[in-house]
């Protein structure tokens, strides 16, 4: 209604023929020195839309438009940092120009205050919890930003909870993510690059980096890597993380993932970069290495022997969920003689009863468990619950009641599946490994079983993260680097020399990290 | 796409594949815990003791205090086509993988053991380390013994044989000794002799000694003290109990804890000898005192004399048995030969069966009582 | 796809002492009796030392050449000569491969999967190792090291179950058969070590100087074999003499509490070291051919390696004839005789007089 009566003032005051204007092209229309023409492009560029806000006032005698985004900024500091201050100024001479000029250098709207020349830069800034402020006769917009739009409130990470540590997770604001991660690392090599991405969306992306520790060349992969994505629109880090990738057609990602501050700023420092997506509260980590799935902070607070003791029973949980069900089936169709026979005899009295051969079981009975896994995810807790319980009953006992399956392979997946959840970033490939070791087991053995593992494996140590061997330092293999892999060293010997990812065996990438 | 389209068509390659390798049930083979071979015939008889679960109820479970076991008999000419003819019987794929012990009918024994080991040694499916008995009179006897201890009838027999290695009694043979003794060509092989005892309920599975076999053909038995003593030449002993007889103190139990027996050969005038010493450490496990109450302490040098002679005794029965009855070099003295006096052994190995009647030899055995027990 | 050719020396030591290791754990042909295994233990490091010094034309040839191959210096020198000698190599990686291919097989449908056709395995194997040796020398020397690792865990297993019950008696006088016999015994295995020929191809791949690699691969080698051999003498004794398999009779045989028939666990080893050893050999055979025809043609010519060396492979194994036949072509030595001596020294000489006449102008 304010844009179809400001149009007739117009249409009225121009007294020639007033011509109405087509929408602005592209967002890199400058602002104009007319403060109704600016309005006019602003709204039809918006459509009208009913969550834009502008409020016209008189400020010294000046026309001044307040732009801003409904819910998106929080009224009390508004009117507390721009309002009053604006509605109170007194100039001796007001002009649109001195009226700039207070609000360059004499005000302080907000801590973090910038001057946009562009449609598109307005807009952006108004859409990320900007007030605008446009002057009649000044062809620049001031943004003040007193964001107040609603967000979850910093909260333990559901995905990654540690029994010692901080109970701070990441959240979906950018920038309270990038004040977490400063708060631990209070370096001024800290830094964050801001940048967008998504045509549509326009998603705030962050860089993080310590400049002296980070790897030029990987920090400049990075972003030719995010300046190549070619997407409309960016909503989680997952949709940023196939673009990070360097092997796509591996089973294993070398981009890590993490909800904790505290784990990005470890990450940091050791020369990675840590990429922050606006709206998701998950960090990618580049480049990351097969060895870090292992790795929890946690680790770092216990005594060493207890963390090692934790550390290998992860690798021994993650091989036993990916080959125990299959090794299973293969050893009882193929090779029974490897079974201690009182073992043998009770699987073998199972197997009379039940209708399947042992890899169609373990093939059912997998993918029930999968099936009720996924259905407890998304269905809303108190139903969850009871999933859970339902599931326990059907597969742990009306099964085996029922003669479908045998009580050993009821072992097996329970075993498997408490196994899965220790290592829980590797929770797809293992999936996935899982059922095609059982194939390959129940159709060929043991023999089919250390094929798929050779291919897994050259697979695996194939990958190259940025030029640093994913299986690094494990193999290609440095003594002195394996502090922190199967087990965890003293706190003495971490210390001894820091970590820089790019110093790894094997790693082509330059060594060279000091200030860009 | 062209990934998906790589993944369908390597998918459909293996496809053809998935037949080439017969994935068999547990519940179609028939798992073999023992094997007893007689002669029939037309060649070979052979009883199998199968398991056959026995446990009852839509969870079907092992019952222990069942006897979970079939017994299956088939003949041939072979022991391989005796046990395929056993499969035509039952319908189940043999699977002897988990086979515990092999009894050998004694007429076989005498006939030689070459024929029926070959099949166990070259069988991809059959360990080297599996038990192997002879039976006192027919294989059979044996494995149709119905024990009531134990999961399976064999595998009390199995626990006996076991049990009774530990406890110096049993010289314990194996698959792997026998063909050892074959391909040396010198040397001879022993196993335990079974015999089924009692009736009924009772009926249980006794160890009467050793046989005893030059290469691989029966040539003696060995009671239990000419045992021992090869169990002490051997330097086998782990563990036994030995009972002497004091004048004053009656009979005194003794339980060697420790034996070390090494065994040096010379040549003496062309002739082997052998200087075999033996070392023994035991602990007092029991002693019956006399009314005159002689003190235990003051008689430890009679005892440990006393021990000494018993286990001398014992080898010296062993050697006579071994050497000069059997004429079978169960000590493995052929490769000490080979070893220490390679220059006779290489000059006389052609007539080394011929000679092993003549060798020679000298025991020395201490023994030291070092523990007393708790009793004062 | 990464960058594949550098690795380090130590991985090409862990890879030799592998394929190595894998000889001994595969079918042993009773060629000319029985071998004394002391006497075979004392011959390991004299031959050794023999081929320190027949290898030393290759290594004088290769040290002033450090970025390239004996084919690359024959190159050099006259590209028809460089061509013959990169078929040559190309055959001789193929016929390795093949050969290993086949062991393998050989072992599975006699001691494990008696009723699949050796079809299945000369396939499927095959073309596992073909995406190994596509994907690089990197990655497979590093799954190389795991392999390693698990290889000595797995022998430190069946040592605790099996020397407990060895009998020390059968590591007799080396000496007994006489100098002679260890001489022949070292000659001969100097002569008949293919990987000899495989470590003037890894030159150029690796970082550091050729002839610490070389005392490196010796050092562990003979350690190595040195103690499975005693292990294999000692654990069982005359009974080894009857078996094609000693090692995995070895396996079979040794038990440490629940754990028994480590045959299993002996096969999954072997599989690994089998996949490893020829994934490296159709790698340099692809890279021998790619000499002859466009580099660019890299799937090609690994599939025309592949389906060369699966043909190979089942020929081989067809019959124990051939696999025996195999063993005594290997026995005799020429290969190595005239791939990794006979042709660096005549290169060597050539390249000196060619850089007099250089000189002179």
């Amino acid at each position: 209604m304010l844009f179809n009566r400001m149009e007739r003032k117009l249409q009225r005051s121009a007294g020639a023929e007033y011509v109405k204007n087509s929408p602005p092209q592209g967002d890199d229309i400058r602002l104009g020195s007319d403060l109704t023409q600016n309005m006019i492009n602003i709204r039809q560029y918006l459509h009208d839309t009913a969550d834009f806000v502008n409020k016209e006032v008189l400020v010294c005698g000046q026309r001044v438009q307040l732009l801003t985004f409904e819910g998106m900024v929080s009224t009390a500091n508004m009117t507390e940092a721009l309002l009053e201050p604006l509605l109170s100024l007194r100039l001796e001479n007001p002009t649109p120009q001195s009226l700039l000029w207070w609000m360059r250098n004499e005000a302080v709207l907000a801590p973090e205050q910038k001057e946009v020349y562009s449609l598109g830069e307005l807009y952006k800034a108004l859409m990320s919890g900007f007030v605008g402020v446009l002057i009649d006769g000044v062809d620049v917009a001031v943004i003040a930003g007193i964001q107040g739009f609603a967000y979850r409130s910093v909260s333990e990470p559901d995905s990654e909870v540690n029994v010692r540590g901080s109970r701070e997770g990441l959240v979906e604001p950018i920038r309270t993510n990038m004040s977490l991660i400063r708060r631990r690392i209070k370096s001024s090599r800290l830094v964050f690059e801001l940048t967008s991405a998504g045509s549509t969306s326009k998603t705030d992306l962050c860089l993080c980096y310590l400049a002296n520790m980070v790897s030029p060349e990987i920090l400049e992969d990075v972003r030719s890597r995010l300046a190549r994505m070619d997407l409309d629109m960016i909503l989680d880090s997952g949709y940023v993380q196939p673009f990070l990738d360097t092997n796509l057609s591996s089973l294993f990602s070398n981009v890590g993932v993490t909800e904790r501050p505290d784990t990005v700023a470890a990450k940091i420092s050791e020369g990675r970069v840590v990429v922050l997506v606006d709206g998701t509260p998950f960090a990618l980590i580049v480049p990351y290495l097969f060895s870090e799935n292992f790795q929890t902070l946690d680790d770092y607070a216990h005594r060493p022997y207890y963390a090692s003791f934790i550390r290998i029973m992860k690798y021994v949980s993650f091989f036993f969920t990916i080959l125990l069900p299959g090794a299973y089936v293969a050893i009882a169709s193929f090779h029974p003689e490897l079974f201690p026979e009182a073992l043998l005899f009770n699987i073998a009295a199972a197997e009379e009863t039940t209708p399947f051969p042992l890899m169609f079981e373990a093939l059912i009975i997998h993918i029930i468990y999968e099936i009720m896994r996924e259905a407890g995810l998304r269905l809303p807790r108190p139903i969850g619950h009871a999933v859970g319980i339902v599931g326990g009953l059907v597969i742990g006992d009306a099964a085996v009641t029922a003669g479908l399956i045998g009580a050993p392979m009821v072992m097996v997946v329970a075993l498997t599946a408490i196994s899965s959840f220790v290592v829980p970033s590797l929770y797809e490939p293992v999936t996935i490994l899982r059922f095609l070791f059982i194939i390959v087991g129940g159709v060929s053995g043991l023999y089919g079983i250390t094929l798929v593992l050779c291919i897994v494996f050259v697979n695996l140590c194939a990958i190259n993260a940025y030029g640093v061997p994913a299986t690094a330092p494990a193999t290609p293999t440095k003594l002195f680097d394996l502090r922190d892999v199967l087990i965890r060293s003293s706190w003495k010997t971490l210390g001894r020399r820091t970590l820089r990812v790019q110093k790894l065996p094997g790693s082509e990438v330059g060594d060279k990290g000091g200030d860009i | 796409m062209k990934r998906i389209r790589l993944i369908a068509l390597l998918f459909a390659l293996c496809l053809p594949l998935c037949g080439c390798m017969q994935a068999v049930r547990l519940n179609n083979r028939a798992i073999v815990q023992g094997i007893g071979i007689d002669l029939a015939e037309d060649g070979y008889l052979v009883t199998l003791q199968i398991f056959d679960a026995k446990g009852g109820g839509s969870q079907t479970a092992v019952d222990a205090s069942k006897a979970n076991s079939m017994t299956l008999q088939a003949s041939g000419r072979t022991i391989a086509e005796a046990i395929s003819a056993a499969e035509l019987k039952q319908g189940k794929e043999i699977f002897y993988g988990q086979n515990k012990l092999i009894v050998v009918g004694e007429e076989v024994a005498r006939q030689g053991l070459e024929t029926i080991i070959s099949f166990f040694n070259a069988n991809p499916q059959s360990r080297p380390n599996v038990d192997i008995a002879m039976a006192d009179g027919r294989a059979v006897d044996v494995m149709t013994a119905q024990i009531s201890q134990g999961v399976l009838p064999v595998l009390s027999v199995k626990s006996l044989l076991e049990n009774s290695r530990t406890s110096g009694r049993i010289l314990r043979g194996q698959v792997l000794d026998v063909v050892d003794a074959i391909e040396n060509g010198r040397l001879g092989t022993f196993m335990p002799i079974l015999v089924k005892s009692g009736e009924g309920e009772e009926e249980t599975v006794e160890v009467l000694g050793t046989a005893l076999y030059r290469h691989s053909q029966l040539v003696g038995r060995a009671d239990e003290p000419a045992t021992r003593g090869l169990l002490w030449l051997r330097d086998d002993v782990k563990r036994t109990d030995l009972v002497v007889q004091h004048p004053k103190l009656g009979d005194v139990s003794l339980a060697v804890v420790r034996a070390d027996t090494h065994i040096q050969p010379q040549i003496v005038d062309g002739v082997p000898h052998f200087v075999i010493t033996c070392k023994t450490r035991s602990h007092i496990n029991e002693s019956i005192v006399t009314p005159e109450n002689a003190a235990l302490f003051q008689s430890i040098t009679d005892l440990e004399r006393m021990e000494t002679d018993v286990i001398r005794a014992e080898m010296e029965r062993a050697l006579e048995l071994s050497l000069r009855d059997c004429g079978t070099d169960l000590l493995e003295l052929a490769n000490l030969l080979d070893k220490y006096q390679h220059e006779w052994f290489v000059a006389n190995c052609e007539r080394y069966d011929e000679l092993l009647p003549q060798f020679t030899w000298e025991l020395q055995v201490s023994s030291e009582i070092t523990r007393y027990g708790l009793q004062t | 796809m990464t960058r594949n050719t550098i690795i380090s020396s130590k991985q090409v030591v862990l890879l030799l002492v592998l394929f190595r290791v894998f000889d001994l754990l595969t079918f042993v042909p009773q060629i000319g009796g029985r071998q004394n295994g002391a006497t075979v233990m004392l011959a390991l490091p004299f031959s050794y030392l023999l081929l320190a010094l027949i290898l030393v034309p290759a290594l004088l040839l290769l040290r002033g050449r450090r970025e390239g191959n004996v084919v690359d210096c024959a190159l050099a020198l006259n590209p028809a000569a460089g061509k013959v000698l990169a078929a040559l190599l190309f055959l001789f990686s193929v016929f390795a491969a093949a050969d290993t291919v086949s062991n393998f097989e050989f072992l599975l449908t006699s001691a494990i999967y008696p009723e699949t056709p050796s079809l299945f395995f000369v396939l499927t194997f095959t073309a596992v190792c073909l995406y190994g040796a596509f994907l690089g020398l990197e990655p497979v020397a590093r799954v190389n090291t795991f392999v390693f690792v698990l290889f000595v865990g797995a022998l430190v297993f069946i040592s605790a179950s099996v020397l407990p019950k060895s009998d020390f008696v059968y590591l007799k006088n080396p000496l007994q058969g006489g100098l002679s016999a260890v001489w022949g015994h070292a000659l001969s295995a100097a002569f008949s070590n293919f990987d000899a020929v495989l470590f003037l191809l890894f030159a150029p791949n690796f970082k550091g100087s050729l002839s610490k690699c070389f005392w490196g691969w010796a050092l562990l080698t003979v350690a190595m074999v040195e103690y499975l051999v005693m292990l294999l003498t000692v654990g069982l004794g005359d009974f080894a003499a009857s078996q094609m398999f000693p090692f995995y009779s070895l396996a079979a045989f040794a038990d440490l509490s629940i754990f028994q028939r480590l045959d299993s666990l002996h096969i999954t080893l072997w599989t690994f070291i089998a996949f490893v050893k020829v994934s490296v050999y159709l790698y340099f055979a692809s890279q021998c051919l790619g000499y002859l025809v466009p580099r660019r043609l890299k799937k090609t010519r690994l599939a025309a390696t592949g389906i060369l060396t699966a043909a190979g492979a089942l020929v081989i194994s067809s019959d124990l004839r051939f696999l025996t036949a195999v063993q005594k072509a290997m026995a005799t030595g020429i290969p190595v005789a005239v791939l990794a001596v006979l042709i660096p020294f005549v290169l060597l000489l050539w390249s000196l007089i060619a850089r007099r006449k250089e000189r002179a102008r």
